[in-house]
């Protein structure tokens, strides 16, 4: 709220510094800047915490504020309704129909005034500096009140409003011409202010035209309501119009505003044009009951670990315009009906805090018990995760949790269900991701543009679609559907050789070893991806070049492989991706292998190269799997060394080279020993898979 | 005798200047045959020296000895500058290969340093669930049905009826509901506004979240606990500010404000505080005792308070970036600095 210091210093003497006002209502009740000042004097401006909005979006609520801080006394302006009150009854009746929606609802008739006269010079000043145009006394009048006590009021012309004013709900395709001129077809369910029956202005927002005050205007009605504040910010936002009175409806008045905004409108008239009320008519139902509540000083002492006098702390709630009385230990604090937000204990410990000032509370370490607190296993393994991937080259990267859309119409994800959003801001937020990886091309291929070679890694969670339940509190199983996956990318730009892809796929699927490694598992093998129907989750999996990662006899972990060409195509990639995607949260569930030690070979091993020719049909794993079968228990280890596919090679044969550790826990193994065995391996080895050594 | 003597002199004249005139190894080579070799000038001097008188042996013997080691050491001497003087030196200055290394998220880096830090205060990591029921985001923590946040404006809502959590404090419940007091939690992880995005508003970013209750708490102990916290996470130190704030879930509610990071004397043009020599940080307060009664804590004999702070933040502040949408953009210039 814009807050001119020229009219704030009319309440309460203030200091000369515009900062230091500034710096108090920011330290002690909420935070205001130093305004710009164009003309209008010095400005303030003031953001008003939501639960303040009631009391302080107005001058009296700041002046009040700071006469309790500087232990000031604040001069109140003239606004008992009492003064100005008649007993006659105007010539309409009231009509409220939804009383939830409009608690209050006030009609004074106010004769001896003009239409056409101006307001003081004073008054004009004020309201321009906190921006409002002025434009006649009455008018200037209700703006002034609705800025000095935060109560919209309207005068209609007394001509406009007929046998009954009331206040509804309109009816769909209702419309009403409001003061800047613009017709509004109104929906169902916008409050409306009615003479007989027809609508004269948008409640809480803005007046009618017709029904306003006119140059030749003598009566008027003045009318001041609490309507519903979120009926007024919805109809606000259905009909795109905020008004300096819509917003204050929309954060909430009270009932008491309602008496104190109109008692201060008729004292104003009075004092400024002679103008008298005659008549008046009030709808408040159920009236509105002020609440004690009880606390002790040694309660609010101990929320705040700061001693108040108590004496200090009736002062504070008094100046704050509570009535407070002593019952014993227990002050009885009766907060005044504009602050609603004063409701329990801790409520009274706030105000009594920060008037006295949070700075005086004291900086403690509480004394606890020794309760050791270690990261949990799953938060724990992926620290060393990221770092083993950070220490092998890959650099990682966060994405956000909605799937790109461009990317996942690329992979063909979107024929897979996914969770959606209601109201996304752009394409790219329709869907929660079910995977790492659209996010993760987008980058790594972005990235790409920079540099020649990235290897992009993301640690997240995804999201799995899937029916809302309603299990007891602190019994979902919500990791479950929200399960962590790790994924990365090794991009490489451009025209890439087939030498040098192959190279690619092997350096990630050792990365990925090595995770499953560290994370405990032994027993991981690499099956053939199993070619997949037309737009499944996997058809971005090259075939032939992809393996799934499992572990033991069923657990499927991931993937890893290089990304189908088509798919690099859609996405107008020019390069070589390949990628591996895996189920973190199942490898974390995974048993570990034991990690027993092995008493190390006394003797020394011998190691003996191993280079085949070899069918393409034969697989590295095929040779390793015989060589420790038949060469058991002598064979410790084997070991691959090298794959070879030149063209000078006889068609469809490969050059494998292995290496193979003899070795023995009981004694040195002998030259011939080490010969015989090697011989016949290599002789199973023809004998079983055709190859010849080189 | 004094032959003797003055021959010595002679020959170490001699051999002196003769050194002088080497360039070469070979040319070196030449002049250790002539003098200092088996059969070269100065051994074949000492060989005579046992035909001497007694009385004469030892001074002689001295000098030639003295002479001997003397070329030696300095033929050794221009042998070793020979033969420098052959090798191509390393350019030094070239910079080392150094293995390839990754990096790091620059939030993962500030989250762990945050989790670190509580962790050794005896705080326990824990978190929930992103895509939350609108009940833990806020009903169970006192957010009022008219509160603007559960408009449609501020909130991604899903088809289904549930919500991207707008703050991690949707934890707060499921965390509480499984513990008895007294008990430190810490949450840190990913949260999302309904937000177009500009240099400072992410629809994305991430949080972390402190409870601690127990008997006798109060905002002493939160100033206490967050002095301490906050300078081990920012590796400064630091004054902490509390200013009156407002959120549902807490009461007293206090916004906690550090003063300037930046390192300038004056911040009167200081663009990270804009002038105040505070920057914000952290939303903090006392538990609404409506929220430990949501989730069945005693509210009459414990209270607590709760701190929710933005780690994207604290990673801008740490790092002066002034576009936080660099954090999600993949960008490896931007990635690989950290
Ligand atoms: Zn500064």
């Amino acid at each position: 709220m814009r807050l001119s210091l020229e009219w704030l210093r009319s309440y309460v003497r203030l200091p000369e510094d515009a900062a230091t006002v500034a710096q108090l209502l920011t330290e002690q009740s909420f935070e205001t800047a130093v305004g710009a000042s164009e003309g209008s004097g010095e400005l303030l401006e003031a953001d008003v915490l939501p639960n303040r909005a009631a009391d302080c979006l107005s001058y009296l609520g700041v002046a009040r504020e700071l006469g309790a801080i500087l232990r000031r006394t604040v001069s109140w302006p003239d606004m008992n309704l009492e003064k100005s009150l008649t007993r006659a009854q105007p010539p309409f009746a009231l009509r409220i129909q939804n009383t939830a929606l409009c608690p209050r609802f006030l009609a004074v008739l106010v004769e001896g005034v003009r239409g056409n006269a101006p307001s003081p010079a004073w008054m004009q000043r004020r309201l321009q500096a906190v921006g409002v145009r002025p434009q006649n006394l009455i008018v200037d009048v209700t703006n002034y009140v609705l800025w000095e006590v935060g109560q919209p009021t309207h005068a209609f012309d007394a001509r406009a409003i007929r046998r009954t004013l009331g206040v509804r709900p309109s009816r769909s395709g209702e419309t009403v011409r409001t003061l800047d001129g613009v017709t509004h077809t109104l929906s169902k369910g916008v409050l409306v202010l009615t003479s007989d029956d027809q609508p004269i202005d948008v409640a809480g927002i803005m007046g009618g035209e017709e029904s306003s005050v006119h140059a030749d205007t003598t009566v008027i009605v003045l009318t001041a309501g609490l309507f519903d504040r979120v009926a007024v910010r919805k109809a606000s936002q259905a009909l795109n119009l905020r008004t300096d009175a819509s917003d204050r409806f929309a954060k909430g008045r009270t009932a008491a505003h309602v008496e104190a905004g109109a008692a201060r409108v008729l004292a104003l008239l009075q004092e400024l044009a002679g103008a008298r009320a005659t008549a008046m008519a009030e709808a408040y139902p159920q009236p509105m009951k002020a609440r004690a509540i009880r606390v002790t000083g040694t309660e609010v002492e101990a929320l705040l670990g700061l001693k108040v006098s108590s004496a200090r702390q009736r002062t504070i709630l008094t100046a704050l315009g509570c009535r407070v009385s002593v019952v014993g230990k227990t002050l009885r604090v009766t907060p005044p009906l504009f602050r609603a937000d004063l409701a329990i204990p801790e409520d009274i410990a706030e105000e009594i805090g920060r008037i006295v000032g949070l700075e005086k509370i004291p900086a403690r370490l509480p004394r606890a018990p020794l309760n050791p607190a270690t990261l949990p296993d799953d938060l724990r393994a992926i620290r060393i995760l990221e770092d083993q991937l950070k220490a092998a080259g890959w650099t990682e990267t966060l994405s956000y949790s909605f799937s790109i859309e461009e990317e996942t119409l690329a992979l063909g994800f979107e024929k897979v269900e996914h969770l959606k959003i209601v109201n996304p801001i752009n394409r790219d937020q329709i869907r929660l991701r079910i995977s790492l990886l659209p996010n993760l091309l987008h980058h790594a291929w972005a990235g790409a543009k920079k540099t020649p070679l990235l290897r992009l890694f993301e640690v997240g969670r995804v999201y799995l679609p899937g029916p809302r339940t309603r299990a007891p509190r602190g019994t979902e199983n919500w990791k479950a559907r929200e399960p962590l996956r790790l994924a990365g990318l090794l991009v490489r730009r451009g025209d890439v050789a087939s030498d040098r892809q192959r190279e690619d796929f092997y350096e990630v699927k050792g990365t990925v070893e090595q995770l499953l490694i560290t994370c405990g598992l032994s027993d991981v093998w690499f099956d053939d991806v199993e070619p997949s129907p037309e737009g499944t989750f996997i058809s971005l999996w090259q075939p032939g070049r992809s393996a799934e990662v499992k572990v033991g006899q069923k657990a499927e972990v991931g993937f890893v492989g290089t990304v189908a060409p088509e798919v690099l195509e859609r996405l107008r990639i020019r390069g070589s991706v390949v990628a591996f995607d895996l189920d973190l949260a199942e490898i974390l569930t995974l048993e570990k292998a034991e990690r027993v030690y092995q008493a190390p070979l006394p003797y020394p091993p011998v190691l003996r190269d191993l280079s085949l020719l070899v069918p393409e049909t034969v697989l590295v794993d095929m040779l390793m799997e015989a060589i420790d079968r038949v060469g058991a228990p002598l064979v410790q280890d084997v070991d691959f060394v090298d794959l070879y596919e030149g063209s000078e090679l006889p068609e469809g044969r490969r050059s494998i080279t292995l290496r193979i550790t003899y070795g023995s826990p009981e004694r040195t193994l002998t030259d011939k020993e080490v010969n015989d065995l090697h011989r016949r391996i290599v002789a199973s080895l023809e004998e079983e898979f055709g190859v010849e050594e080189r | 005798m004094t032959d003797l003597l003055q021959r010595i002199a002679d020959l170490q004249a001699e051999a002196r200047t003769a050194l002088s005139r080497v360039q070469t190894l070979a040319e070196l080579e030449q002049f250790r045959n002539v003098y200092l070799a088996r059969r070269g000038k100065i051994p074949t001097l000492l060989r005579t020296v046992k035909d001497l008188p007694s009385d004469e042996r030892r001074p002689v013997g001295a000098a030639a000895n003295t002479l001997r080691r003397g070329l030696e050491a300095e033929y050794l001497a221009a042998r070793a500058r020979l033969r420098a003087r052959g090798v191509r030196p390393f350019d030094v200055t070239v910079p080392g290969r150094k293995p390839v290394l990754g990096h790091l998220h620059p939030l993962t880096i500030v989250r762990r340093d945050i989790e670190e830090v509580f962790l050794g205060m005896g705080f326990e990591i824990l978190d929930g669930p992103e895509v939350e029921e609108p009940r833990y985001n806020f009903d169970l923590l006192n957010v009022p049905l008219e509160h603007p946040a559960r408009d449609l404006m501020d909130t991604f809502w899903l088809t289904d009826g549930r919500l991207l959590r707008t703050h991690t404090s949707a934890a707060q419940a499921r965390v509480m509901a499984n513990r008895t007091p007294p008990f430190r939690i810490l949450i840190p992880g990913r949260v999302f506004r309904h937000e177009a995005t500009d240099a400072t508003h992410e629809s994305t970013f991430s949080q972390f979240e402190g409870l601690y209750v127990d008997e006798g708490v109060s905002l002493a102990d939160l100033k206490g606990v967050l002095g301490e916290a906050l300078q081990r996470i920012v590796h400064q130190r630091v004054d902490i500010r509390f200013r009156p704030s407002y959120f549902p879930f807490v009461e007293p509610g206090v916004e906690v404000d550090i003063s300037c990071l930046s390192r300038r004397g004056s911040h009167r043009d200081c663009r990270v505080c804009k002038g105040t020599g505070w920057v914000e940080i952290l939303g903090a307060g006392m538990i609404h005792p409506v929220v430990l009664q949501n989730v069945a804590v005693d509210s009459t004999r414990y209270r607590g308070f709760a701190f929710g702070g933005s780690i994207d933040r604290l990673a801008m502040l740490r790092y002066r970036l002034t576009d936080i949408r660099l954090f999600w953009s993949g960008d490896p210039n931007f990635l690989e600095q950290f």
